[in-house]
Order: C-alpha cells, then sequence, then structure tokens
C-alpha cells in the first residue's frame, strides 16, 4: 500500500496539533500516529516531518522540550500553547466548513 | 556476517545535512532530535525482526539526501534570521553576494572533520608545498630581493679594474689609480676604497688574539650611509696619505665581545702590533660590510682603521691591493659610469702603460659583490622549490578530485534542486581554500623549522645570513601561497562540476567517476611525474657534481694532518729573530708525542687566502701586462712531506736553501705543463714580478705535485714555493701531521715557547676539505630532498588514480574474467594503464629536464648539464616507482573473483 502523496496545503500541520493537543508528543511517535490512524493512508518520514515541528514551533504554536529518562536517549516532546490551540480551533473550523461545502456538492455517502 | 557497530545516528545526519542557518547549538539540538528518531525507526524495525542491514535501511529511508535538502531548505525559509542561501549549492537570497560564506566555511570544516584522514593528508599537502616554499622564500628575499642595508643601495657600484685577457681573475685597484678615478670621474658623488688586513693581533688586558681587520678610505661610511652607533667614525684629515692618525672604528659585535657593551670605550687605546691606537667610535649592531671577496676574512670586520694606515699606499701602480665602490650621481646611470669609467680606463692605459696597459675598468652593482655568488643557486633553489608546490597542488586537485567523484551524488541533487553552478563552484573552491588556508597555518610553523635548519646547516660563506628569518615579508608571501594553492587545487574539481559532468553521474545512475573527471586526474599525474622527473635530474645532477668533487684529489693527504694559524708578537722583529722564532717552535712540537712532522707554509690550501705573483721565463719575453700570474707561497723545507704533496722530479728544499742571493724555487704540475710542456723544468730558471731589464733569475729545483688551494671544484693554478729562509713569515700557518686529538698540546706548546704569539683557525684539515664542500653539499642536499618528496607525491598520486581506476573498472575486470581473461591479462593491463601515464610524464619531464638544468651549468662540477648517467638515471627511477606503485592496485585487480562482483552487481 503506497501512501497518499497529494495532501491538501495546512492539512498535515492541523493534524500535528490535534495530536498533540491530546497530550505531549514526540517528533516518531507523532508520525507512528498519523501512519497508524490513517491505516497507512498518510505516511511521514522523520525527515519530512520535522519541517513542519519546526515551522509550527517557530509560530509559537507548540513548544518543544526535552525530557530524558534514566537509560534512555533524551527526546523532545511537544505539546500544545495556548494560541496553537486557537490556531487549531479555526484550522478545525474552516476544514468543517470546506467538507460541509463539497458535503453539499458531492454527498460522501447517500443516506 | 560480521559484527557491525551499532549505527552513529548523529554522524548520519550530520553527514546527510547541510548546514543550517541557525545558531550552531540549536543545529546540534535538532541534529540530535531527527538521530533520536532515526534510532527509534532502527530498533522498531529490529524489534519487527529485521536483520541489521534491514533495519538500517529502513530507518536511512526515513532520511534520504533529497529529504535531508529540502528538510534544511524549509528550515532556512522558516528561521526568523532568514540568511538566505543559507544552504551550500542552493540558489535563491542573492542580496548579499558573500552572506553564505560563513555557512561554506562551516560547512567545509565540517566535511573536513568528518573526513579526518583526508583532511590530515590534504593538509599535509598543502602544508609542506607552502611552508617549504616560504622557507626558501624567506631566504631568498633576504639575501637578495632585499634591498642592501645601506643608504640608497640602487646606486652603490663596485668600481673595478680588470685585465682584460683574465677577466676572472679577481679585480685589484692601485692606491694611485684610485687617487685618479677620484680626481678624473665625474659620475659620482663619492668613491671609497677599502682593503684588506690579512692579519692583526691585537693586545688588551694581556690577552694576545687576531682580529678581522679592514683598511678603509674615511668615505666609505659615509658611501654606505653607516652612522656609528656610539662616537664617530674617522675623517679624511685622519686619513691623510703618510700620516695616519692612530684611530679605529669598532664593530658592534667586537665591541659587545672584549667591552661588554662599555660605553667609556670611546677614548680608550688599544694595543695593535706595536702601535697604540685610539677606539673613535663603535658602529651599529645591524652593520655588516658585504663587499669583500670571500676568504677575505673569516666573519665579520672587528675593527676599521685608516686607509693611509696600509704601507702599500706608497706602492707604486703595479701593486693592485684596493677594493673601489662608489655612489652614482643622482641621474647618473649605471651604463653612463661605465661609458665614463671604459674612457678613464684607456685614458690612464695610454698614460701609465707600464702599469695600466691591458687593463680595463668597469662598474658592477655593489650587490652582486654581495651576493653575486649565490644568486644561481638560490634563484634555482627558489624555482625547485616552486615546482615542489606545483607537484602538491596536483596532488591536493587529484585528493579533490577524487573526493567530489565521491559526492558526485550530493552535488548533482543540489544542482537538480535549483543549485546555480557558481553557487556549487563556489563552496568546491571555499572547500579547497579551508584546505589551503589550514595548510597554511601549519606551512607557517614548518616554514620556522625549516629556516632555523637551513641557518644551521648553511655554509658560513652564506652573504646576509643574519637578515635570514620568518618575518612579515615571508608571511605575506605564505598567504598569497596558500590562496593560489587553494585556487589552483579547487579548480579541478570546480571545472569538473561547472562542465555539469557530476551532474551526468547522476543521470547514469552509476556510482563511477565521471569519464572526465579520471581523465583530469590522469593528467595531473602526468604533470607530477613530469615535474618530478625535473627535480630528480637536478638533483642527480648536482649530486654528480658532488661526487666528482668529493672524489677530486686536493693534491695532498688530509688525513691525520691539524693546522694552526700564529702570528709573532711584535717583539719579534727581525727576519733573524722571526727564524729563530720558528726554528723554536717547530723543535718543541715536533717533541711532543704522536707528532710526525711539523712544517709552515705563508698561505695555507683551502682557506680561501691566496697570493698571486707575475713571472718571466728565461729566454721568453712577455708584453708587459700579458704576463702570466701565477700563485706564490713560502713553506719551511718540510712542507711538502708533512702535507704529503710528492715531489715530482728533482728535490724539495733543505736547509741548504737559505741564501737569498742563491734563490731557488719549487714549481707544481700545472706551472711545469703550461711552461715547460716538452721539457725538463728542473734546472730552468724564472724571475718573479714584473718584467724589468734586470731581472733576478731563480733556479727550478723541483716540481711538487699540484694543491687544489682554491676550492676541490677549481684546478690548481701555476705555482711557486720558495724556502721561508729568504724572509722568515711574520705568520707562520703551522701544519702538523697529528690527530686533532692532539690540538691542545701543540697550543700549549706554542704558548710555552712565547705566550705573545697570537693562534688562531686551528682545525683538522678533514675539517678544512669539509668546510670547502659545504658551498655545495648546502644546495645540493635541499634539491635532493625536494626531489625526494616530489617522488614521493607523484608514486601516491600515481597509486591513487591507478587503484581508483581498478575499483571503478572491478564490474569490467570481473566480466572479463568471466569471459575468460586469465589473472596475468589481468595484470597487465592494469600496469599497462599505470606505466602508460608515467612514460607520458617520463617524457615530458625528461623535455623539460633539459630546458631547467641548462641554467644549472654554472653549479655544476665536470659534470655537463646533459649529464648521460643523470638522464638516464632519473627517468629509470620514476619508472620502477611508477611499477612499484602499480604493481599492487593490479595485484588486485588480478585477484577479483567474477562470481562476487558479477553477483554483487
Amino acid at each position: 500500500m503506497k501512501p497518499r502523496q497529494d495532501v491538501p496545503r495546512g492539512l498535515p500541520e492541523m493534524l500535528v496539533l490535534s495530536l498533540v493537543e491530546e497530550r505531549a508528543r514526540h517528533g516518531y511517535e507523532i508520525a507512528k500516529f498519523i501512519e497508524v490512524r490513517s491505516g497507512g493512508e498518510l505516511q511521514y518520514h522523520v525527515a519530512s516531518l520535522y519541517p513542519i515541528l519546526y515551522r509550527l514551533e517557530q509560530r509559537g504554536w507548540i513548544q518543544g522540550r526535552w525530557v530524558e529518562k534514566p537509560g534512555e536517549r533524551r527526546r523532545r516532546f511537544y505539546r500544545i500553547t495556548a494560541s496553537g490551540r486557537k490556531a487549531l480551533g479555526a484550522q478545525r473550523q474552516s476544514w468543517k466548513d470546506f467538507v460541509d461545502a463539497i458535503e453539499r456538492i458531492a454527498p460522501f455517502r447517500h443516506a | 556476517m560480521p559484527d557491525q557497530p551499532a549505527p552513529n545516528w548523529n554522524r548520519f545526519v550530520r553527514e546527510r545535512l547541510p548546514a543550517l542557518p541557525v545558531a550552531p547549538a540549536r543545529e546540534a539540538e535538532i541534529i540530535e532530535e531527527l538521530a533520536g528518531q532515526l534510532e527509534e525507526a532502527y530498533q522498531e524495525a529490529l524489534a519487527r525482526g529485521l536483520n541489521d542491514a534491514a533495519a538500517r535501511d529502513t530507518a536511512e529511508r526515513q532520511f534520504s539526501p533529497d529529504e535531508a535538502l529540502k528538510l534544511s531548505r524549509e528550515i532556512a525559509a522558516a528561521s526568523p534570521a532568514r540568511r538566505p542561501p543559507a544552504i551550500p549549492g542552493f540558489a535563491g537570497g542573492g542580496a548579499r553576494p558573500f552572506s553564505g560564506i560563513a555557512a561554506d566555511v562551516r560547512f567545509a570544516l565540517r566535511q573536513l572533520l568528518l573526513n579526518p584522514y583526508f583532511a590530515s593528508f590534504a593538509i599535509l599537502l598543502a602544508a609542506l608545498g607552502v611552508g617549504a616554499n616560504t622557507a626558501i622564500f624567506s631566504v631568498v628575499n633576504a639575501v637578495l630581493f632585499r634591498p642592501l642595508p645601506y643608504e640608497n643601495p640602487a646606486q652603490l657600484v663596485a668600481i673595478e679594474t680588470r685585465a682584460v685577457a683574465d677577466p676572472s681573475l679577481e679585480p685589484w685597484t692601485s692606491y694611485l689609480d684610485y687617487v685618479d678615478l677620484r680626481a678624473r670621474t665625474r659620475s659620482f658623488e663619492r668613491i671609497a676604497a677599502i682593503s684588506p688586513v690579512w692579519n692583526v693581533v691585537i693586545r688588551a688586558e694581556g690577552e694576545t688574539e687576531r682580529l678581522e681587520t679592514l683598511f678603509a678610505t674615511a668615505g666609505i661610511f659615509p658611501l654606505l650611509g653607516v652612522r656609528p652607533r656610539l662616537g664617530r667614525v674617522f675623517t679624511e684629515q685622519e686619513d691623510q696619505q703618510g700620516r695616519p692618525a692612530p684611530v679605529a672604528v669598532l664593530s658592534h659585535s667586537y665591541w659587545m665581545r672584549r667591552f661588554r657593551r662599555d660605553p667609556g670605550v670611546i677614548g680608550r687605546t688599544l694595543a695593535i702590533e706595536d702601535r697604540s691606537i685610539t677606539v673613535v667610535g663603535v658602529l651599529p649592531e645591524s652593520f655588516r660590510y658585504h663587499g669583500l671577496t670571500p676568504g677575505a676574512a673569516q666573519g665579520e670586520i672587528d675593527l676599521w682603521v685608516p686607509l693611509s694606515a696600509n704601507p702599500l699606499m706608497s706602492r707604486g701602480r703595479e701593486v693592485r691591493f684596493l677594493k673601489v665602490a662608489g655612489r652614482l650621481n643622482p641621474g647618473v646611470s649605471a651604463a653612463q659610469a661605465a661609458a665614463e669609467l671604459d674612457a678613464f680606463g684607456r685614458a690612464m692605459a695610454a698614460q701609465y702603460p707600464d702599469s695600466n696597459r691591458g687593463l680595463a675598468t668597469s662598474v658592477r652593482p655593489f650587490v652582486d659583490l654581495a651576493t653575486g655568488r649565490v644568486r644561481t643557486a638560490l634563484l634555482v633553489l627558489l624555482g625547485v622549490v616552486g615546482l615542489v608546490l606545483l607537484i602538491a597542488c596536483a596532488s591536493l586537485a587529484n585528493l579533490l578530485l577524487a573526493r567530489a567523484a565521491g559526492r558526485s551524488r550530493e552535488i548533482a541533487i543540489r544542482i537538480a534542486m535549483g543549485a546555480s553552478r557558481a553557487r556549487l563552484l563556489r563552496q568546491l573552491v571555499t572547500e579547497s581554500m579551508v584546505v589551503a588556508a589550514l595548510g597554511g597555518l601549519a606551512g607557517a610553523g614548518l616554514a620556522h623549522f625549516m629556516v632555523r635548519a637551513i641557518l644551521r646547516f648553511a655554509p658560513a660563506t652564506l652573504p646576509r645570513k643574519e637578515e635570514i628569518a620568518v618575518d612579515p615579508q615571508s608571511l605575506g608571501f605564505l598567504l598569497c601561497a596558500s590562496i593560489v594553492t587553494g585556487l589552483v587545487a579547487g579548480l579541478a574539481p570546480a571545472f569538473q562540476a561547472w562542465r555539469g559532468e557530476l551532474y551526468d553521474s547522476l543521470k547514469d545512475g552509476a556510482r563511477s567517476t565521471p569519464a572526465g573527471a579520471q581523465r583530469l586526474r590522469a593528467a595531473l599525474v602526468v604533470v607530477e611525474v613530469a615535474v618530478s622527473v625535473i627535480l630528480l635530474s637536478a638533483a642527480g645532477l648536482l649530486v654528480h657534481s658532488f661526487a666528482r668533487m668529493l672524489g677530486s684529489d686536493p693534491g695532498f693527504r688530509a688525513a691525520g694532518l691539524v693546522t694552526l694559524s700564529t702570528q709573532n708578537p711584535a717583539s719579534v722583529s727581525t727576519p733573524a729573530q722571526r727564524a729563530a722564532l720558528y726554528r723554536a717552535l717547530e723543535e718543541r712540537i715536533a717533541a711532543l708525542p704522536g707528532v710526525e712532522g711539523v712544517a709552515a707554509v705563508s698561505r695555507l690550501p683551502l682557506m680561501g687566502v691566496n697570493l698571486g705573483s707575475m713571472i718571466q721565463i728565461e729566454g721568453r719575453t712577455f708584453e708587459r701586462g700579458q704576463q702570466p700570474e701565477v700563485e706564490y707561497r713560502r713553506s719551511t723545507p718540510g712542507y711538502f712531506a708533512t702535507m704529503g704533496i710528492p715531489i715530482l722530479k728533482g728535490r724539495a728544499f733543505d736547509e741548504r736553501d737559505s741564501d737569498p742571493r742563491n734563490q731557488v724555487v719549487v714549481i707544481n704540475e700545472a706551472l711545469a705543463r703550461k711552461f715547460f710542456p716538452a721539457e725538463d723544468p728542473v734546472g730552468r730558471r724564472i724571475a718573479l714580478g714584473p718584467v724589468t731589464n734586470t731581472p733576478r733569475w731563480i733556479t727550478i729545483i723541483g716540481v711538487a705535485g699540484s694543491v687544489r688551494h682554491s676550492g676541490l671544484d677549481l684546478e690548481a693554478p701555476p705555482e711557486v714555493y720558495q724556502p721561508y729562509a729568504y724572509s722568515p713569515m711574520t705568520a707562520p700557518i703551522l701544519v702538523v701531521r697529528a690527530s686533532e686529538a692532539r690540538l691542545p698540546e701543540i697550543r700549549a706548546a706554542v704558548r710555552a715557547v712565547n705566550p705573545g704569539i697570537a693562534l688562531y683557525n686551528a682545525y683538522s684539515m678533514p675539517q678544512l676539505l669539509d668546510r670547502a664542500v659545504t658551498p655545495r653539499r648546502f644546495p645540493m642536499l635541499l634539491l635532493a630532498g625536494f626531489a625526494l618528496l616530489a617522488l614521493v607525491l607523484a608514486a601516491a598520486g600515481l597509486y591513487g588514480v591507478i587503484a581508483q581506476g581498478v575499483e571503478q573498472r572491478s564490474r569490467e575486470i570481473g566480466v572479463r574474467m568471466a569471459l575468460g581473461a586469465a589473472r596475468g591479462d589481468v595484470l597487465r593491463m592494469v600496469l599497462r594503464g599505470g606505466l602508460r601515464l608515467a612514460a607520458a610524464g617520463i617524457a615530458v619531464g625528461f623535455a623539460g629536464s633539459f630546458a631547467v638544468t641548462r641554467l644549472m651549468s654554472t653549479m655544476l662540477y665536470e659534470v655537463s648539464p646533459r649529464d648521460p648517467l643523470t638522464f638516464t638515471l632519473a627517468p629509470l627511477v620514476l619508472l620502477l616507482v611508477a611499477i612499484a606503485a602499480s604493481v599492487i592496485p593490479a595485484a588486485r585487480a588480478s585477484r577479483i573473483d567474477p562470481a562476487v562482483i558479477l553477483r554483487g552487481a
């Protein structure tokens, strides 16, 4: 099964934001979650996910923090910030409007 | 499969990720975070049951080169600083053309850190090339290029009067000619003269020592523009002919050595021989007189006294004993002065035919006196070391090319992702510049040590030695050499990138070096081999000359011979006293244990000091001015036996030959061959001195073997020996057949006879011989060292290219072997490739060496610049080295297992 290449702009950011909204997660965990929850439909390599995290952190929507556990490599955990939550809300709304609009034109399933 | 070490993901990310436009600490964090994620991917793959290699592969696919580049670009775009072309090799930004340099340099440094072997070898290459050049430049600059340390040195000339018939004779001027020069020429602002003093004994505070002293006209100091450090120099009034003032000027070093910098030295009197003279001044520390003939003094001049104190002043025009120097009037060229002097010389010859016919007067830049005789050798050395730099550059370029080939994918991806060629070129040149800069830094240290070694081993006669140092000018040169090295060495890979060959290699999907790069590398190796042949030939000529010189017979048995120069005290003044003193010395020394013979001579071989005399031969007439000159020595009867100089015909002197009214002479073989080629000279008569109507004939009683008095590489000139008894010497040079260990006892014996005798120049004869060969040994050793270095570099270059060729052709070789090629065929094929390169280089180098070695003819001795031995051996050595360099990769190629290669493909 080949992962999708034609992901709409802005979508990956929203996915990452919503994943770290639940709780703080580290980079590889985020990539895994996206892969597993999308049933393999969406896949991010370490190298392609990282710029998204970097951008979000630069914008101040998420915040990374090194966490050390004995006997393990330290990992950088990201959690959502207040402005990130606001941005996520706006994005969810925008996506919801978008999906609703499409639904009205080309219904996904017949009721 | 062997156990592999755990993957180092930090290193992996660092290698794949171009420099990021963020603070280094932040960059390190990002790398750590990415590496951590790869580690997790790897561990997870292992946990899924994949083997190590597959797990590594899974993790590596999370971070492909393309993704890594994209990542760095996106981070650049998202970073607040927004330094535009932050990633090496990427187009974009461009507002500040050099804004990416720091990132380029950082990237280059990181590349070097990641490849320590490559880095240290590359830096070593640059350091060797740049360091050796800086060292030699420091020497050549101090000795040749820098103006002499006098006022307006370009205006200073030597005024020389030479024999037209034999211009190679050392030019000397008579006092009367000097007076006329001053009165009758207009080209010169000032003219001064000096005359070497052979021996001056000084007695201060009871100790007797010999000083290097120079008679000089008062004008010498203003001529050179030297001002005394203390007191004053002597004046024209103190230098009047016939009324010399008893004054002297001291050198700084003598003032330090003898008077411990006591400023109260001015006005003190020194006892010199039987007179006392007053110190009027001390010269500055930096002052050296560079106009002396080699051998006229053993070291720095200690004492300057007015020329009028020289007894030769009152002699006629035939007595030529002065060196004359002048300062050109402003606006007068050397050619104008030469024309005026030529006319002056003709006028003198017409006016005083007896003394001046056959002489011509001319000018020469004063700097020629100082450094003329070392000019060729130093320039050749500078050229040679320049060639070494060329080889180092070629090797470095080769190394960079090989690396660029290994990185061709990375470079191709950059081009594919929009890096401009110019941008890429900049990155590549930056890398070679960084290598050259680090090499230059190491080279500065190398140059420092090389210059110290050179100063230690350079001959004492190397002029301006005290000025040689790694100074700011040397460092400026070092900087230029480093930049040139970086540019030249970076050019090859950059050129490759520019032509886009590396891009093509991506399209092929092959991992091989593009054919063009291989060709370029081969060309560089050809250059290296060619230059090595040239250097090896040049070194070979010098080594051959040196061997010839060592093999030449000095004419006496040096082993087991010691020498000691003496100077009688002023109290021993009459000839009878001098003879008695010498007899006492001889008796005392001969009685010492281990002494087999004692003798004395007026001038020792190889000490650089000789004395000439004109001769007449009974029954032949010579025109005045055309009279032949011969070397003249006085010696004690035992001199020939003690020195081991064979008597070929007749006999040596003995005690009977002491009557000055019935003089005899021993001539050397060279004189016998020149003037009596077909007859027995014994019994014939000659006269010494200029032609007169009433010559005092002297009978030849014997012919002695010729001695190379002036140098092992100079043919012995015709020479006469007379018994010392006719005029006992005031400064006999003792030769004693005894081991060097006896020298202290010999000194003690001399002092016991008369403590007023000054002792100096104590040597063993082999030591003197050794000193005589130093001026040739020194450039030979340097050149041979450089040639060896070149050979090693060329061999390494050849090996590298062939080895890489084999690696790239391993598939082809495997196929050939699968199709039936024998191991021997493969071996021959690879060897042939290596030898083809070597042959091309040898051919070019062979032709080049003929052109280069012609410039060295003055440095050679009894060896032609086209010496067949050298020109056979040098290419042969290169050929053998080429075979050795090709054999290892060839053998490796022949061991290729076709099955492994084909399966692995």
